[in-house]
């Protein structure tokens, strides 16, 4: 009888122990990380590869993650992936949808997805892995564009969405891409693009121009971008022009070309207006500049009185791929509240090497940053140095976290998803 | 003249002599059927440095114009920019590559399986027929690529068309 009850108080204190959240019990790391260097404490496992080109992903509550593909993979342009056997890798992976695109966010059993030209939501069913076939369409008209077309998004907890309708253009040159060019003022690419656009979330077959909310200006290309649930506020991270040497070759050599502009960490708030096509951050100087095709001689500061500054910048052309502010209790407290950025690796640094591929932390107190950032996660690229973007064997896209605060990580060369956790040892 | 001095004279001027034949034989113009190493090397020379010359200057606008988006090696940018490297463009018809350089490039198009749509920005003011040649001898003659020379004459017919 004693014995009864000791083994059925044994099983009741195995069964009722909390899994710690700070250390993970039962996590196996892949022996290398999944490649991935990581701090002290960290490790990594590969839960998919070769899915596609990777864009943007999310992680559904019970565990299931959606990611989005920038190029149709048999004609499909979302992944689904699932573990059935509890180690983290996937068993089932599952394609649908019929258009390729960036943005991917869950919300309210909705699956939410940035194509080209449209936002879509597909509608996710309980315990099963692929949503209803045909999406429907959240909003639309937005203009065709052959750069920077790609829609990634926002969803605040107020019932919006906020899209990125990045500029048809680098610098809104008269003509585009060409040596010495001026720009063209006013710059008309800021009615319709380089801003940011609010739509109510819950409904159906909106426009652009009727249903949207401007909501914020001057921003080039936002792929990154996230709503911070603590602060209750929209951030970005900008891609910043390309080709100041280029074009500008009096006024910019080749190393200040490849360092700038800086690429822009921005709070954005209803009514910001950021300077693009007008000037851009220069975060050696630590302030707006006005832009050559206007004027500019990398030291005039005209156009940028009634802009906004960014909240940080970054080294040139990195291309900030996805934000992510971590909310969860499984890292250490240092990285509660701070921001997780996807640098998806440059293409115009040459001669000099590309940069970025690797996934950066900025620490947080409130709105602001509290301290410089620094590299979190590298050793994407493979080899170092990256002469040209083809070398780096993995480039870091999307970024989002589970509900026990692990990390999972999209690359767009192959379609690799990491699980990058802490467990403290 | 003296017995001695008459002889001198005959046997230097025998000498002489078949030197004269023996120069205009081995010189220039002599000789026709023999080979004449010194002569044709200097030849194969100055064809050799004509061609290093044109592939120094194509690369030159090749690193000024070109490199930014199709990189050092050629290889372009995954889903942005097309590689050059064995390049159905580069390789193939001559007005096209011509047409591409002068007037640029968009929408979508397909390059070794991969599908791009960006902008090409042209050429046409920033590079003259000579230049637009050169660029043309570098890219078919570097990257893996292998095709015929265009010449400027070629390229100043496409421009005016």
């Amino acid at each position: 009888m004693i014995i009864f009850i000791i083994l059925l108080t044994a099983m009741f204190i195995t069964q009722c122990n909390p899994v710690s959240q700070s250390v993970n019990e039962g996590l196996i790391p892949d022996e290398d990380n999944g490649g991935l260097n990581l701090p002290d404490g960290f490790h990594a496992l590969v839960v998919a590869d070769n899915l596609g080109r990777g864009r943007h992903i999310d992680i559904n509550e019970n565990g299931d993650i959606y990611m989005a593909l920038r190029r149709l993979n048999n004609g499909k342009g979302i992944v689904a992936i699932r573990d059935t056997t509890g180690d983290s890798r996937a068993d089932e992976i599952e394609y649908f949808g019929n258009f390729a695109g960036t943005g991917m966010e869950i919300n309210n059993n909705y699956l939410y997805f940035g194509g080209d030209t449209m936002i879509l939501r597909y509608q996710l069913n309980p315990g099963e892995l692929v949503p209803d076939e045909v999406p429907e369409i959240v909003v639309s008209g937005f203009p065709e564009q052959n750069q920077h077309r790609d829609k990634s998004f926002a969803i605040d907890n107020h019932g919006y969405i906020y899209v990125n309708v990045g500029a048809p253009s680098n610098a809104c040159m008269e003509q585009a891409r060409t040596v010495g060019s001026p720009g063209i003022y006013p710059c008309p690419q800021l009615e319709r693009h380089a801003g940011i656009w609010r739509f109510p979330l819950n409904e159906l077959n909106q426009k652009q121009v009727e249903d949207g909310y401007h909501y914020a200006t001057g921003i080039r290309n936002s792929i990154a971008l996230t709503w911070n649930n603590l602060t209750d506020n929209l951030y970005v991270v900008m891609h910043g022009r390309d080709q100041l040497y280029q074009f500008f070759p009096g006024i910019y050599t080749e190393e200040l070309g490849a360092e700038l502009p800086a690429e822009e960490f921005l709070l954005v708030r209803d009514g910001s207006d950021f300077g693009w096509p007008y000037c851009y951050y220069d975060h050696l100087k630590g302030k707006l500049v006005q832009a050559p095709e206007y004027g500019g001689d990398g030291e005039k500061t005209d156009m940028t009185e009634d802009k906004d500054d960014p909240i940080m910048g970054f080294p040139g052309h990195m291309a900030p791929n996805d934000l992510l502010f971590y909310t969860g209790d499984q890292f250490p407290d240092k990285y509660k509240n701070g921001a997780f950025i996807c640098f998806h690796g440059s293409w115009n640094r040459a001669p000099l090497n590309q940069e970025g591929f690797f996934i950066a932390f900025v620490p947080f107190e409130g709105e602001l940053p509290s301290g410089d950032w620094e590299k979190f996660a590298g050793g994407f690229a493979g080899a170092e140095p990256v002469k040209s973007p083809s070398d780096a064997e993995h480039r870091p896209m999307g970024v989002t976290m589970g509900s026990d605060g692990s990390l999972y990580v999209s690359d767009s060369q192959k379609g690799k998803i990491w699980r990058i956790f802490y467990s403290g040892e | 003249m003296k017995r001695k001095a008459y002889k001198v004279m005959i046997i230097g001027s025998f000498i002489v002599l078949n030197a004269l034949i023996y120069v205009s034989c081995n010189g220039p113009g002599g000789n026709q059927g023999k080979v004449k190493p010194a002569e044709d090397a200097s030849e194969t020379m100055a064809a050799t440095s004509l061609n290093d010359i044109t592939l120094k200057r194509g690369e030159e606008i090749y690193n000024k114009v070109c490199l930014a988006c199709h990189q050092a090696d050629g290889s372009g940018v995954p889903m942005m920019f097309p590689p050059v490297t064995q390049s159905k463009f580069i390789n193939g018809d001559n007005e096209q590559l011509i047409r591409v350089i002068l007037d640029g490039m968009s929408g979508p198009v397909e390059i070794k399986g991969e599908e791009y749509n960006s902008i090409m920005p042209p050429q046409k003011d920033n590079l003259d027929d000579q230049e637009v040649s050169d660029l043309i001898y570098y890219l078919r003659n570097s990257f893996s690529n292998s095709a015929g020379d265009i010449t400027a004459e070629e390229v100043a017919r496409i421009r005016k068309q």
